[in-house]
């Protein structure tokens, strides 16, 4: 493993990480309900639900990102700070070898 | 309603919504860009304080969060304004029609007023405009208001088109660079999940679990699951790693060996049945394949991570000897015969060619089961040899990997299936269908040139060689080995052909062996060194112990391309027998020349049933291959064995060389006595010695007459034409036996439309070339010319001479040398 390591430092990120996929979730849930109604042309309309489709999911993936890397800086922080032997063993497998 | 609202109406659509939108957008845009993925702070805290693949996965996926949320920000806020302007004129247009609505009423209202004027004025000097005036203005001014209202419409439909149009291209706005090689489209989301791989794996995880659960709902347990229930499963799009990777999740490896078994169960005599349980086993193989295969996600570490554990569990698994326990359905399935039969089952999938490690697993564990005495054709499609030979053909340049591999102590897979499996595998069907396949595969590898698979093509000889020396024994079990090495011919001489250096070696192999060595490689001798060259080639035969000949087949690489060389005289007797250029003394001078052709035709014998086979089947270019095979052959045959040739006539003429300038130097020597010239007999022989002396001794020594080279040269051109015109005859024979021509242009109908000569044997077919008349043979011609494959075959066989020809003339210098072969009494096999 890696000795230069800094847990505090990792969880720190996971932390604003966390922070992240919750603001993002939170705006998911804004846009989703969003809309306006008819309008002339009727296009119009429809590009406005598509964009809103469109950033819901784009947001909902952010959040997703923000997620998995909270976890995986997560399972690093504890692996480095060498409190979770578990984590480290699965630090080793996701890098393929140890460091 | 009023009228003017009825004649003027406002616009489809309020600004509020609109107003209300885009304050969210804005909101939405500020946050995204105020996440600490789109600032990166996250990249440059995590950079220097990790490391490893997970870390450069991880930092990817921030760096792809980062650029798309920094332009999901920037188009969300540009989308924000498009509608912003949209909603300003909107309102704008909302407050002018409101206007024009009022200019109506007040329009309406001025006319009422001054027409009631009118009427009451009507006839008076003071009257004013009449009613007719009046409607006159109303309908002008009205006719105005609209003309303003439509304009107004028209005005914002354009806006409202426009800013469509704005969204459209906000939309299609890539959020990141398109990765080299793809081209970016679609919609953001599409763009975004690109460049976020894990993200987008851990969502489709999610649904993936849903759906897989869907489908086992309200299925018995997986013991008692026949074909019936088996709908759920065949909707499943297995190659989604997502999909793949929630089945094996669900059912474990047992969950998927226990299916497989109840599916292969399923009565053939059931059609439909039988059709489910095929499409499950595709489905489930798939997921299998996918599951094991560490590039379907090849950019998510986790997935890596996790095919490492899938295939370790699997592993185990296939290792596993005992069977299935299905009691009632009766027969045992081993572990490893349900997998290959999943795998075996999704192969047409197009999914990639299964790893080396998972390879190396079956076969290992087949080679097991196997020494156990496993039957593999019990369950059709599930003998792991079977897929993995397949499975390397799919990638045959790769195949060294796989098939230098030891699937016992000591022993390869190459070694196992060339040398030991035809040996004891009972099942001597599945054997040889495996035997075909390996056979095509080393004709593939024998034409690279990568060193890896020139050392291939060097171990699969040496394997062979061990094969055939160890099978020189009469016993019923020999012959059956014999009969399954008869498999590898074809490819044995495409390794011979790819490898001149080694043919020219294999041709100049003299006859002469001691007998000791012989009898040893026979395991008959009874001296000590036959003994223990009995023990050695016993112990290869049956105890797995290393193979006797395969280090004797050597590498050698000179900086060109790699070649190989054997070293050892009975490894070159055996292979020379396998491809059935045994017969030493068929080599050898005789009155006719060198018989090398008899033995080129048994050698060419797979080669024929190929063309014949690829005539009936109408495969020009199997025909095409074939045919050029059996004539590069030929071609190589032919100029080896004349190269042999002149090698010994150059010895002869050497000979007589040396003889003659013994006599000359006798002439100059012999010398009567004096005292016998004086005598009458003296004189007679003085004179007939003076006659001797001065003639050439060519001319009372006829053997010093001999101009062997030059004799051979002649002799050797000769039988290479006649060799040639042989090999031709033959070949067009083999297109006539393949009627391989539709009825109509067969020979019969042609033969009434043009009356001579019959050429046919009475059956449809022409007569040999060879029994044919001068005129049978010309009329036949003259058909021939309306079918194809007899000048296609004729091109192929002439280009494939040429080949051979060029080949052997390019062959390097032999390894085993003229003075080498004094050794042989010593050489040891």
């Amino acid at each position: 493993m890696d000795l230069r390591c800094d847990p505090a430092t990792l969880e720190s990120t996971a932390a604003t990480l966390a922070a992240d996929a919750e603001s993002l979730r939170a705006l998911s849930a804004l846009v989703r309900g969003g809309g306006v109604g008819p309008a002339d042309p009727s296009t119009l309309t429809v590009e406005v639900d598509q964009l809103l489709a469109d950033l819901w999911a784009c947001l909902g993936l952010l959040a997703t990102t923000a997620d998995v890397l909270t976890s995986g800086v997560g399972t690093a922080a504890r692996a480095y700070a060498g409190a979770d032997e578990r984590a480290r063993l699965e630090l080793r497998s996701l890098n393929g070898t140890a460091r | 309603m009023s009228s003017a609202q009825v004649a003027l109406p406002l616009p489809v659509g309020r600004p509020g919504p609109f107003h209300g939108l885009v304050a969210s957008l804005q909101v939405a845009a500020d946050r995204i860009a105020h996440t600490c993925l789109a600032h990166g702070s996250a990249a440059r805290d995590l950079a220097p304080s990790w490391g490893g693949a997970a870390w450069r996965a991880a930092e990817a996926e921030l760096h792809g969060a980062r650029i798309g949320a920094h332009a999901l920000s920037e188009a969300v806020s540009a989308a924000a304004g498009v509608l912003h302007g949209y909603a300003g004129h909107l309102d704008a247009t909302i407050t002018a029609i409101a206007g024009l609505q009022r200019t109506w009423e007040h329009a309406e209202t001025r006319h009422r007023r001054l027409a009631g004027l009118a009427a009451a004025q009507a006839g008076t000097p003071e009257s004013g405009p009449t009613l007719a005036e009046l409607d006159l203005d109303l309908s002008q001014e009205r006719a105005r208001l609209r003309v303003r209202h439509t304009q107004l419409m028209a005005a914002l439909t354009e806006a409202g088109a426009a800013a469509a149009a704005a969204l459209r291209v906000c939309r299609a706005t890539p959020l990141t660079a398109p990765r080299p090689g793809t081209s970016m489209s679609g919609d953001w989301y599409e763009g975004l999940s690109a460049s976020l791989p894990m993200s987008v794996h851990s969502l489709r995880t999610v649904t993936a679990t849903e759906t897989v659960a869907a489908a086992f709902a309200h299925t018995p347990p997986l013991h008692e699951w026949s074909s019936e229930d088996v709908a759920g499963i065949v909707r499943l799009d297995t190659a989604d790693p997502a999909i793949a990777s929630a089945l094996m999740e669900s059912l474990g490896i047992d969950g998927l060996t226990l299916l497989a078994t109840r599916l292969a169960k399923t009565d053939p005599q059931d059609p439909s049945g039988m059709a489910r349980a095929t499409l499950a086993l595709a489905r489930l193989g798939t997921a299998l394949r996918v599951a094991l295969d560490p590039q379907a996600w090849a950019d998510d570490p986790r997935w890596v991570s996790r095919v490492q554990e899938t295939t370790a569990r699997w592993r185990a698994a296939v290792s596993e000897p005992r069977a299935t326990k299905d009691l009632p359905t009766g027969f045992p399935v081993l572990a490893v015969q349900a997998q290959t039969l999943l795998l075996h089952a999704s192969r047409d999938g197009g999914t990639r060619p299964l790893s080396s490690e998972v390879l190396v697993s079956l076969a290992t564990a087949a080679a097991a089961a196997e020494a156990d005495g496993a039957i593999w054709t019990t369950v059709p499609g599930s003998d792991p040899m079977a897929l993995v030979v397949a499975e390397l053909d799919r990638q045959a340049g790769e195949a060294w990997r796989v098939l230098m591999r030891d699937v016992s102590p000591e022993v390869s897979l190459l070694d196992y299936l060339v040398a030991r499996r035809g040996r004891f595998l009972d099942d001597e069907r599945a054997a040889r269908a495996v035997a075909i396949d390996l056979d095509h595969l080393m004709s593939v590898v024998s034409t690279r040139t990568d060193r890896p698979s020139v050392q291939l093509a060097g171990a699969f000889l040496g394997s062979l060689a061990t094969a055939v020396v160890t099978t020189e024994d009469v016993s019923e079990g020999a012959l059956q080995m014999s009969r399954y090495l008869t498999n590898f011919r074809p490819s044995l001489a495409a390794v011979l052909l790819a490898h001149p250096a080694l043919i020219t070696t294999v041709l100049q192999t003299p006859l002469a062996v001691d007998s000791d060595t012989l009898a040893a490689m026979k395991g008959w001798g009874s001296g000590p060194v036959a003994r223990e060259h009995r023990e050695s080639a016993t112990a290869s035969a049956f105890d797995l112990s290393p193979p006797t000949f395969s280090a004797r087949v050597w590498l050698v690489d000179d900086g060109s391309e790699p070649t190989l060389h054997l070293d050892d005289i009975t490894t070159l007797r055996s292979l020379l027998g396998l491809v059935g250029l045994a017969a030493h003394d068929q080599l050898t001078l005789d009155g006719d020349g060198v018989s090398i052709a008899p033995v080129l035709a048994r050698a060419t014998a797979p080669d024929v049933d190929a063309l014949v086979a690829s005539l009936r089947s109408h495969d020009a270019e199997a025909t095409r291959d074939a045919a050029t095979r059996m004539g590069a052959l030929y071609g190589f045959g032919i100029t080896a064995a004349a190269m042999l040739q002149s090698d010994r006539a150059a010895t002869v003429d050497a000979q007589i060389e040396t003889q003659r300038a013994v006599v000359q130097a006798l002439q100059n020597v012999v010398r009567l006595p004096a005292k016998a010239q004086a005598t009458p007999i003296g004189i007679v022989a003085g004179l007939a010695l003076d006659r001797l002396m001065s003639e050439d001794p060519a001319t009372f020594f006829p053997s010093l007459r001999l101009h062997a080279i030059h004799d051979a040269n002649v002799e050797q051109a000769g039988y290479a034409a006649a060799t040639r015109i042989e090999l031709r005859l033959r070949a067009w024979d083999v297109v006539s036996e393949s009627r391989c021509w539709s009825v109509a242009a067969g020979p019969e109908a042609w033969l009434r439309r043009h009356p001579g000569p019959d050429f046919t044997d009475g059956a449809g077919r022409p007569l040999s070339l060879a029994a044919m008349t001068s005129d049978q043979r010309v009329h036949m011609l003259q058909w021939a010319m309306s079918v194809p494959e007899y000048g296609r075959i004729d091109a192929a066989i002439r280009a494939g001479f040429t080949t051979g020809q060029d080949l052997a003339t390019a062959a390097m210098k032999p390894a085993v040398h003229l003075e080498q072969l004094a050794d042989l009494g010593t050489a040891q096999p």
